[in-house]
């Protein structure tokens, strides 16, 4: 035809998609890129940042906040359109405008009589649609013109019963000061090293606590392992200045988060206290764990009952994706509290991230982890994953035996021994990890390497005499069970290999990659080998388990080993037809 | 200009008399030989002549060419009157090639303007102006000003396309498709509401069977994708694809040309304007031309090329879509090659701008995960499945398939992981085959010489293997030949057929030992048993140097072995064939019947 532009008319080279399904798709080589994520984090979640293509979501949760913190659906709308390639999709101008003029319709206030809340709105037909909705009527008291009154300890599940409904609440009724609590945060530790808080920590911080109102002070901050979330915490209890509860782990956790007060921030050790199995003291800092929290007597959460009694201004749940489900509802009754929920990966196996949102607050920090990478505030990671054919004898066992013991028979596959023999020798002077999930195979790892094996049954104090042992140099190669998979803190780890794990898990790759990304003091790089049996399940099992990392942006190198462990080529065959041609000799 | 009025020119001169072929040769000063219709054609359509033609026309003839180009550049000589100055126009026209008088039988006539000349009048008349004076107060602003590949339409013509490439789509006897696959073919759509996307896939089947994309097969009663077909217009341009999209839209039921002048008309209004029914009907009327703003006739008129997403309509006014203004204006977003993102994840990313001819091959080399403005496809093992059913069977091939379609090289643990696929994948197959299980070995080399190419390959020495679908044309073969079989296919788990005895005979040879006979060997002076290779080679040297050989074997039928001097003819599939020379009849052998030979 004539007359078209030759070639046609150009695209423009900005760096956002807007899909009609609400993702927002950024280039990351895009020049325009770092000014596009920082437009976008004011109203959209990150959702995954693999390496060329970063993936953010509306949701009515991010807009909600986003216009609680004073952004307008207008605002919203340029700013999208300001970066976007292609025009907005009007389906997504429809419910950016749509999920803008819900927030704030309803408020939660105190009561004019100071008994309880009130839910009011100057909207009546929407106070009584309210009023008519099967999940929200359990929570409302008895009618307060115009609106409800709300009991105290109904606060938090009205908020997640409006938020389903599709009508967030605008909560003024504030929260509960807590008891005062004067710290500050030491400019250098009792070591005499320098100390202050990072820029993104920094960032972290002012996400959650804002400007100290009630539009903030809950919520979730997303950080890589080794990135520093104890830090982002003490910064929450500097702002606060208030009573903290501290929820953990494990014992070994809990005694991590306590040197770190103690060098980290002026509080001494009168001032925090060790609520746990081996210690019922309560002090203006106290340290728990999940599990004693979670510990039911007679019927009765007694130890949550003794610590709900104490006037907290601030609860930090340290791991919060870990939360168990008891602690869900007990958080339910926690909302007149200051909440700060810490994590590195906000997957849930079991699928009830959003519930953490609800109750403990929505997601207001994340970060790509290769973005920390690059900054050089973790280390740099490669990842390998290291395919072992199992042996012949073993694959006919392999092929005839049920499902779960196939998993089980791929895990253990011995043939792996050789290839962490071969890793071991490579990795002399490193400081190594061997992470896995069954107690056999590692036990034979660690009598065939002699390196010390570390398990759930490890005593506490042996286990901590043993990662002091690691830390300081002492023993170069560590075994680990599951126990270590979360917040322990080894910062000279430098390489780690994983010969078993949990499934599918992510979330448990992810963490387990964490315990070597602390920034090494030679500025040398982090090493990950996933070592998994050939052509069976848990080949699956590790492709899902890379997708978390992946979609952070890391890469897997994939490499073949024989039952010996030494390097193998494969070729793939290609003969299709296993017959000669028909007429032909 | 999209304007698609009156028929071919090419095949207006394809019907041409020759003296009338030798008057317009000589209008154009073609010689004798030259006054060929290819030359015509392009004398005819040449640009600067078209110019220099319009330019001479007087300006009564320039009014009647208008109005005629309204009535579609077709009238017949019932509605002559209503063109001004029309028999004067004749005249002026007669030889120009521009107007030519179309029969059909001894009674019907009409006058018509051929397509190819119908945009650059319109162009030239500037008819097209006329719009701005039925424009609607109303304005609005438009979403898209360009129109890019992946628009909706084509969009979901592509999908149907690529759904009916995998599982071809099975239609009922009232040749509608089947519920459960429209309900499938529906989630391939660009969103729309459900009532009319059942309409779209319609369309969207109906669209690439025009385009000769989808071909119905009758046994089967499938729609299927013909590959080649698809391949090509894949290939075209973008132009050439919208344009086929407008004329899908106007030439289907009711008033085609109607609809053309209408779009074109629309086509030259401002971005924000709206064409005024009303104003437009007295328009039209004026010149003679029907445009009802009202009930069945509107609805008539409007509702196909508002299905198509070509029109939009709000009672009163209505205007080109977005994407079908910006095709009008020729404001194409510019393809790019190549520009496809894979993450490690093995998720593609396609952009907007990606030619059809791109998708076309990611489309049998992933799995569609959701198409929108960038499209999102996935690299996994069903994937590579699907590429090993369309023929890509190495993962280097995969691989470098891929490579031109990508902005950044594909990540090293995904080309592992292909590589893994490719391997597991094509490890274990199932092939289908049907087997022809012979009694003995010397049955199953005879039926295999019998039945010559109908047999793809040998299982066992007892089982040929025959393409299941020749079974029928197989067994009519061999009974031809005297060999009597039944074409029953028994399958596994079935009881066999053969009556056996309850107990078995105690004294049954071939139970025992697996043979039906024994003879003793004897040794053949100057004979030797040699192995079958051994054999081929002597016979393969005496066929070429037209020798004789000396054999002993097993007669068909028989227990004892002869000896026998023979001329080989011919070595097939272990089958010898040749004449005793004794008598010089003919004789045909397998290998495994002969026990010892001699040169």
């Amino acid at each position: 035809m004539d007359g078209i532009p030759e070639g046609g008319v150009p695209v423009d080279p900005k760096p956002l998609v807007v899909q009609s399904d609400l993702s927002l798709l950024l280039e990351v080589d895009n020049p325009a890129f770092d000014e596009a994520r920082d437009a976008l984090v004011g109203f959209a979640e990150l959702v995954k940042s693999p390496e060329h293509i970063h993936t953010y979501r509306l949701s009515s949760l991010s807009l909600w906040n986003a216009v609680a913190s004073g952004l307008s659906a207008a605002d919203i709308l340029e700013r999208m359109a300001h970066y976007s390639k292609y025009p907005i999709p009007p389906e997504v101008v429809q419910f950016v405008e749509d999920q803008g003029r819900r927030f704030g319709k309803l408020r939660l206030v105190p009561a004019p009589d100071h008994n309880g809340f009130w839910l009011t709105s100057e909207d009546k037909p929407l106070l009584s649609q309210m009023g008519r909705q099967k999940a929200v009527i359990p929570f409302l008291a008895a009618p307060l013109h115009p609106g409800y009154r709300v009991a105290p300890e109904h606060r938090g599940l009205l908020k997640q019963a409006l938020a389903k409904t599709g009508w967030p609440v605008d909560d003024q009724a504030g929260y509960t000061p807590g008891l005062p609590l004067a710290l500050a945060m030491r400019t250098r530790t009792p070591q005499g090293e320098a100390f202050e808080l990072r820029e993104y920590q920094r960032a972290a911080v002012q996400s959650f606590w804002g400007d100290g109102r009630v539009d903030r002070g809950n919520g979730v901050v997303v950080l890589p392992c080794g990135a520093g979330k104890t830090l982002v915490g003490i910064g929450a209890m500097d702002k606060a200045q208030a009573h903290t509860l501290i929820l953990t782990t494990s014992l070994a956790a809990l005694h991590q988060w306590r040197d770190e007060l103690l060098r980290r921030t002026t509080l001494n050790e009168d001032q925090i206290g060790e609520y746990s199995s081996k210690a019922k003291r309560i002090a203006p800092v106290t340290l728990t764990t999940y599990q004693l929290l979670s510990h039911k007597r007679r019927g009765v959460y007694e130890h949550f009952h003794v610590l709900d009694e104490h006037d907290w201004g601030l609860i930090i749940y340290d791991e919060v994706h870990l939360l168990p489900a008891p602690i869900f509802r007990l958080t339910a009754s926690l909302q007149a509290r200051r909440r700060l929920g810490l994590t590195a990966t906000l997957i849930r196996e079991d699928g009830r991230a959003d519930e953490v949102f609800a109750l403990i607050g929505p997601k207001r920090y994340d970060v790509p982890w290769r973005d920390l990478e690059q900054q050089g505030w973790i280390a740099a990671a490669h990842c390998h994953e290291i395919r072992v054919r199992l042996p012949e004898g073993l694959r006919e066992y392999y092929a005839n035996a049920e499902d779960v013991e196939r998993v089980r028979i791929a895990a253990e596959n011995p043939a792996k021994m050789g290839v962490v023999t071969e890793l071991l020798a490579h990795h002399q002077s490193d400081h190594v990890l061997i992470l896995g999930q069954y107690l056999n195979q590692l036990g034979e790892i660690a009598e065939r390497t002699g390196a010390p094996l570390l398990t759930g049954k490890t005593p506490v104090k042996e286990r901590e005499a043993l990662y002091d042992r690691f830390r300081h140099n002492q023993i170069p190669v560590l075994v680990v069970s599951k126990v270590a998979n979360f917040a322990i803190d080894l910062p000279d780890a430098n390489v780690a290999i994983q010969v078993s794990g949990t499934f599918g898990s992510r979330q448990e790759e992810a963490q387990r990659l964490g315990r070597i990304l602390r920034p090494k003091s030679d500025g040398g790089q982090a090493i990950f080998y996933s070592v998994v049996s050939e052509d069976t399940r848990e080949q699956d099992f590790a492709q899902k388990r890379q997708l978390f990392l992946c979609e952070q942006g890391y890469r897997y190198d994939v490499a073949h080993a024989d039952e010996n462990g030494r390097p193998v080529e494969l070729i793939a065959p290609v003969p299709l037809v296993p017959f000669r041609q028909r007429g032909a000799e | 200009m999209i304007l698609e009025l009156g028929p071919r020119l090419k095949a207006v001169l394809d019907h041409l008399s020759e003296p009338d072929l030798a008057r317009l040769g000589k209008n154009f000063h073609l010689s004798g030989k030259e006054r060929d219709r290819d030359t015509l054609y392009q004398r005819l359509t040449d640009p600067q002549h078209l110019h220099d033609l319009f330019a001479r026309l007087s300006a009564q003839t320039r009014e009647t060419l208008a109005g005629w180009l309204l009535f579609g550049a077709v009238v017949s000589p019932d509605h002559l009157h209503l063109l001004p100055h029309f028999w004067q126009a004749e005249k002026e026209l007669e030889a120009t090639g521009l107007m030519y008088l179309l029969r059909s039988g001894y009674y019907r006539q009409v006058y018509a303007i051929p397509a190819e000349f119908c945009a650059p009048l319109w162009e030239w008349l500037d008819i097209g102006a006329a719009a701005g004076e039925l424009t609607a107060d109303h304005r609005s602003e438009r979403t898209e000003t360009v129109l890019g590949p992946w628009f909706p339409f084509l969009h979901d013509v592509f999908q149907m396309v690529s759904f009916a490439r995998t599982d071809p789509i099975l239609l009922t006897q009232q040749m509608t498709v089947y519920r459960r696959i429209e309900n499938k073919l529906l989630t391939r759509l660009w969103p729309m509401n459900k009532d009319a996307a059942r309409g779209r896939v319609v369309h969207c089947l109906q669209f690439a069977q025009a385009q000769r994309m989808l071909r119905f097969d009758h046994i089967t009663r499938t729609l299927e994708v013909d590959e080649e077909t698809a391949q090509r217009y894949w290939n075209g341009t973008d132009p050439e694809r919208f344009a086929d999209w407008i004329r899908f839209g106007c030439e289907v039921q009711g008033p085609t040309a109607q609809r053309q002048i209408l779009l074109a008309l629309a086509s030259r209004i401002e971005p924000d304007q709206w064409l005024d029914y009303e104003a437009l009907s007295r328009w039209l009327a004026d010149r003679h031309i029907a445009f009802s703003n009202r009930g069945a006739e509107r609805s008539l008129m409007l509702d196909r090329l508002i299905q198509l997403g070509i029109w939009e309509d709000d009672r009163v006014r209505g205007r080109l879509s977005d994407h079908a203004y910006a095709a009008y204006r020729e404001q194409y977003l510019a393809t790019r090659e190549g520009q496809s993102i894979v993450e490690p994840t093995g998720d593609v990313l396609v952009p907007l701008e990606t030619p059809y001819a791109q998708r076309w091959i990611w489309d049998i080399l992933t799995t569609p995960v959701r198409s929108d403005r960038m499209t999102l496809l996935r690299i996994e093992p069903a994937a590579v499945e699907k590429a090993l059913d369309h023929g890509i069977a190495a993962a280097d091939d995969y691989l470098g398939r891929v490579k031109p379609l990508v902005k950044t090289p594909l990540p090293d643990n995904l080309a592992a992981n292909v590589r893994d696929w490719y391997r597991q994948l094509t490890r274990h197959r199932w092939v289908e085959a049907t087997l022809l299980h012979s009694a003995n070995e010397s049955d199953s080399q005879m039926a295999e010489a019998s039945l010559g190419d109908f047999v793809i390959g040998r299982l066992s020495p007892l089982d040929l293997i025959v393409p299941g679908d020749q079974v029928g044309r197989a067994t009519a073969h061999l009974r031809r030949q005297g060999m009597l079989l039944r074409d029953k296919i028994e399958r596994p788990g079935e009881q066999r057929s053969q009556d056996q005895e309850p107990f078995g005979d105690p004294f049954d040879l071939s139970a025992l030992l697996g043979f039906t006979s024994v003879t003793l060997p004897q040794a053949i002076p100057g004979l030797a048993t040699k192995s079958p290779k051994e054999m081929e080679r002597i016979l393969m040297e005496a066929i070429h140097h037209q020798r004789q050989v000396v054999v002993q074997y097993y007669p068909y039928g028989t227990e004892q072995p002869i000896v026998e001097a023979i001329q080989p003819a011919s070595l097939n599939r272990g089958w010898v064939q040749g004449w005793r020379v004794s008598n010089r009849q003919i004789v045909s052998m397998s290998l495994h019947q002969i026990t010892a030979i001699g040169e």
